[in-house]
C-alpha cells in the first residue's frame, strides 16, 4: 500500500499498518492466551497440574498482575521516550514477554523433577510478562501513530483496524488455549503456556523482518534527538486557558473515575466469570473457551453499534460522548443483573444453562464499545496543552487501579452467593451511572467543547 | 454492500456462532473411561453419569501448602472389568449431553448430565448391564425408571448382580447399539 501525495487520489494507509496489526494480533494472542488460564490454573490443585492456590490468594495475584500490567505501561512509555527509543522498547519488551510465557511452560519440567517448586518458574515469568507488556504496549501504539503523520485523516481509520487486530488475537488465543489444555489433564496447561511463547515469537519474527516499513514509525530517545529550541519554547508557554484547563482536568478525573468501575466489572472475565464457566454452566467446553466471546462480539458488533450512531447522528439524535458512557455503565449493570438471575435461578449451587453467560457477555461488550474506543481519544481531545503525557498515563493507571480491583473484589466470590456477587457489580455499575447520568449538564459541554477544537485542528 | 445488509449479515453470523456455542456444549467425544460413572470427554471436562453410582474406590488428598482449598478426592481404585466392559463400548464415541434439573448431593462442581450415544441412553444403559448400581442420592427425572432397570439387572443377574457362576454369561450382554 504506496502512499501518495497526488491531490486527485486518495491517499492510502502507510504500508506499516499491516505489519503493525499483525505484530499486535499475535502480541495480544500471547497476553489473552496466558490470561485465559491465569486464573484456573492457580486455582486448580496440584494433583490436577494446577498451583493448589486458595481462591482468596488467587484473586489476590490476579488483581496484582493486571494492575500492575496496566500500570507499567507508563514505565515503558518513558524508558522508550528516554533511554530506549520505541523500536527498541518493543523488542525488548517483547523478549521479556517471550521468556514469560516459555517460564510458564518450563514448569512442565517440574512435574518429572522432584523437589523442584514450580512457584519460582512462576514469579519469575509474571515479572517477565508485566515488564515485557509495559515496555511493548504503549510503544506499538505511539508507533502506529506516527505512521500516520503524513496522512492524519486516516489515523482514526488506522486505529479502528488495530482494535479488530488486537480482538482477533484475543478471539483466537483462548479457543487454542482450551484445545491444548485439553490434550492433557496434567501437562496440557504448560502446552497453553508455551503456545503464548510461540505467539509472541512470530509477534516479534514479523515486526523485525518488516522492519523497512515501520522504521518511520521509530523515534529515538530525548537524548538522541534534535530538539528545536523555539519549538519547546513555545510549547512550555502555550498553556491554554486556565479555567478550561480546569474544567477539562476534572472532567477526565470523572472519566477516569468511570473507568476504573468499568474495569472493575471488565476484567472479571478472567477470574470469577471464568470459574463461574467452570462450575455452574452446563457446557462440554472448557471454561477458558469463553473469554473468547468478548472478542468475538467485538468483531461482531462494533459495526453495527457505529452504524446505529451514525443513523442517530444523521437525525441530529445521536447521544454525546458521556451520555454514551452512562450507557456503557448500564449495559455493564444489565450484564451483571442476567448472571445474579442464573445464580438465583439455579447457578449458586447447581449448574445453569450456558447462554446465560454469553448473553451476560453480549451486554459487557456493548457497554465496553461505549466506552473503551473513545477512551485514548477524548484523553488527548481533554488534556490541557502539555499535560498530555500525564493525562495519558491517567488513563493506563486508571485501568490499572480498574484491574486491582478486579481482583479485590474477586475474593468475594468466595464468601458470598454467586448472585449476591454479581448483584455487587450490578450495584457498583448502577452507582456509577447514575452519578455520571447526575454530571451530564456539566460535562457534555466541556467534552463537546474539547472534541469541536480537536476537529477544528485536524481540519 | 449497504451498511444495512452487512449488519444483518453481522447480527445472523452472531446468531450462528450462539447456536454453534450451544451445540459445542452438548456435543463431543469421550476421550477416556475413568469409571463407569465418569467420563472424560475429548475437550477436556468429565462428567459424572447422572444417576450411576461410581464402582471405584475414592479417597481425599491432603491439603497443601498454600492449598486453603477443599480436600480433593481421586479415584485411587477402578473397578477394571467394568470399565473395560464400557469402554470396548463407547470409547472415543461422539456423545450428547442431556443436562436436566437435579438436585446435587453435594455442591458439586462436576458436570452431570444424560449421556446419549445416538439413541441409546448410557445411564439408563450401564445400569441394565449391571455395570453399576442407581445413586439413590440424585434426584433427577428418570430416577424411578432407573429404579426399575436396576430391578430388572438383579432379576436377571447381570453384572454385578450375577451369581459367581454365572458372571462370565452375565458380562457378555448386548451393546448399546
Amino acid at each position: 500500500m504506496a502512499e501518495t501525495t497526488s491531490a486527485a487520489a486518495p491517499r492510502k494507509h502507510p504500508k506499516g499498518m499491516p505489519v503493525l496489526f499483525a505484530t499486535e494480533m499475535w502480541e495480544r494472542f500471547s497476553f489473552y492466551s496466558m490470561r485465559a488460564i491465569f486464573a484456573l490454573y492457580m486455582i486448580t490443585p496440584e494433583e490436577y497440574g494446577g498451583l493448589g492456590f486458595s481462591p482468596v490468594l488467587t484473586a489476590n495475584i490476579y488483581g496484582a498482575y493486571i494492575g500492575i500490567v496496566y500500570v507499567t505501561t507508563l514505565m515503558g512509555g518513558y524508558l522508550a521516550d528516554q533511554v530506549l527509543g520505541i523500536k527498541r522498547s518493543i523488542i525488548t519488551g517483547g523478549l521479556f514477554m517471550t521468556a514469560g510465557h516459555f517460564l510458564l511452560g518450563m514448569i512442565i519440567v517440574t512435574h518429572f523433577v522432584e523437589g523442584l517448586s514450580p512457584l519460582w518458574f512462576f514469579f519469575s515469568a509474571l515479572i517477565c510478562l508485566v515488564v515485557g507488556n509495559g515496555l511493548f504496549k504503549p510503544n506499538i501504539s505511539t508507533m502506529l501513530g506516527n505512521l500516520y503523520r503524513e496522512v492524519p485523516e486516516k489515523k482514526d481509520d488506522g486505529y479502528n483496524i488495530f482494535y479488530m487486530g488486537i480482538n482477533l488475537g484475543a478471539f483466537l488465543s483462548p479457543l487454542v488455549a482450551a484445545y491444548l489444555r485439553g490434550l492433557h489433564p496434567i501437562h496440557g496447561w504448560h502446552y497453553a503456556f508455551s503456545a503464548a511463547g510461540f505467539g509472541m515469537i512470530l509477534s516479534l519474527t514479523i515486526f523485525l523482518s518488516f522492519q523497512r516499513f515501520v522504521k518511520a514509525g521509530d523515534i529515538p530517545p530525548a537524548s538522541k534527538r534534535k530538539v528545536d529550541p523555539e519549538t519547546q519554547e513555545k510549547a512550555r508557554l502555550d498553556t491554554g486557558d486556565p479555567k478550561k484547563n480546569r474544567q477539562r482536568t476534572i472532567a477526565l478525573l470523572i472519566v477516569f473515575v468511570i473507568v476504573i468501575f468499568f474495569w472493575m466489572a471488565f476484567e472479571q472475565q478472567g477470574l470469577t466469570l471464568t470459574f463461574w464457566a467452570q462450575n455452574a454452566t452446563n457446557t462440554a467446553l472448557l471454561p477458558e473457551t469463553f473469554q473468547s466471546v468478548n472478542p468475538m462480539f467485538i468483531l461482531l458488533l462494533t459495526f453495527p453499534i457505529v452504524t446505529f450512531w451514525g443513523f442517530m447522528r444523521r437525525r441530529k439524535k445521536e447521544p454525546s460522548t458521556a451520555a454514551k458512557m452512562v450507557f456503557g455503565m448500564l449495559l455493564t449493570a444489565v450484564a451483571y443483573l442476567i448472571l445474579a438471575f442464573a445464580a438465583f435461578s439455579g447457578g449458586n449451587d447447581g449448574h445453569v444453562n450456558v447462554l446465560w453467560l454469553v448473553f451476560a457477555y453480549a451486554s459487557i461488550t456493548s457497554g465496553e464499545l461505549m466506552l473503551s474506543p473513545m477512551g485514548l481519544s477524548l484523553v488527548s481531545k481533554l488534556a490541557p496543552p502539555g499535560r498530555l503525557g500525564m493525562m495519558m498515563g491517567g488513563w493506563f493507571v486508571a485501568a490499572g487501579i480498574g484491574g486491582y480491583l478486579a481482583g479485590a473484589v474477586g475474593i468475594l466470590w468466595e464468601y458470598v452467593s454467586h448472585g449476591v456477587f454479581f448483584l455487587i457489580l450490578v450495584g457498583s455499575s448502577l452507582i456509577v451511572a447514575l452519578a455520571l447520568f447526575t454530571l451530564l449538564k456539566w460535562l457534555n459541554p466541556v467534552i463537546h467543547d474539547a472534541e469541536q477544537e480537536a476537529e477544528a485542528k485536524a481540519a | 454492500m449497504k451498511p444495512g445488509y452487512t449488519v444483518v449479515l453481522l447480527l445472523l453470523l452472531t446468531a450462528i456462532l450462539i447456536w454453534g456455542i450451544t451445540y459445542l456444549s452438548t456435543h463431543d467425544r469421550i476421550e477416556e473411561v475413568e469409571d463407569v460413572s465418569m467420563l472424560r470427554l475429548d475437550r477436556g471436562r468429565r462428567v459424572f453419569l447422572l444417576g450411576v453410582q461410581s464402582t471405584a474406590k475414592w479417597d481425599s488428598v491432603e491439603a497443601k501448602e498454600l492449598t486453603q482449598v477443599e480436600k480433593v478426592w481421586s479415584i485411587v481404585e477402578v473397578d477394571t472389568p467394568r470399565v473395560q466392559r464400557l469402554e470396548e463400548q463407547v470409547d472415543r464415541q461422539g456423545v450428547t449431553l442431556e443436562f436436566v434439573e437435579f438436585e446435587p448431593d453435594s455442591s458439586s462442581q462436576d458436570l452431570h448430565a444424560y449421556v446419549w450415544l445416538d439413541d441409546t441412553l448410557l445411564n439408563a444403559w450401564i445400569i441394565e448391564q449391571g455395570l453399576a448400581r442407581v445413586n439413590r442420592e440424585q434426584s433427577h427425572p428418570q430416577a424411578e425408571q432407573f429404579l426399575r432397570h436396576e430391578q430388572e439387572a438383579k432379576a436377571a443377574g447381570r453384572g454385578i448382580w450375577a451369581m459367581p457362576a454365572q458372571s462370565a454369561s452375565a458380562d457378555s450382554a448386548a451393546a448399546p447399539n
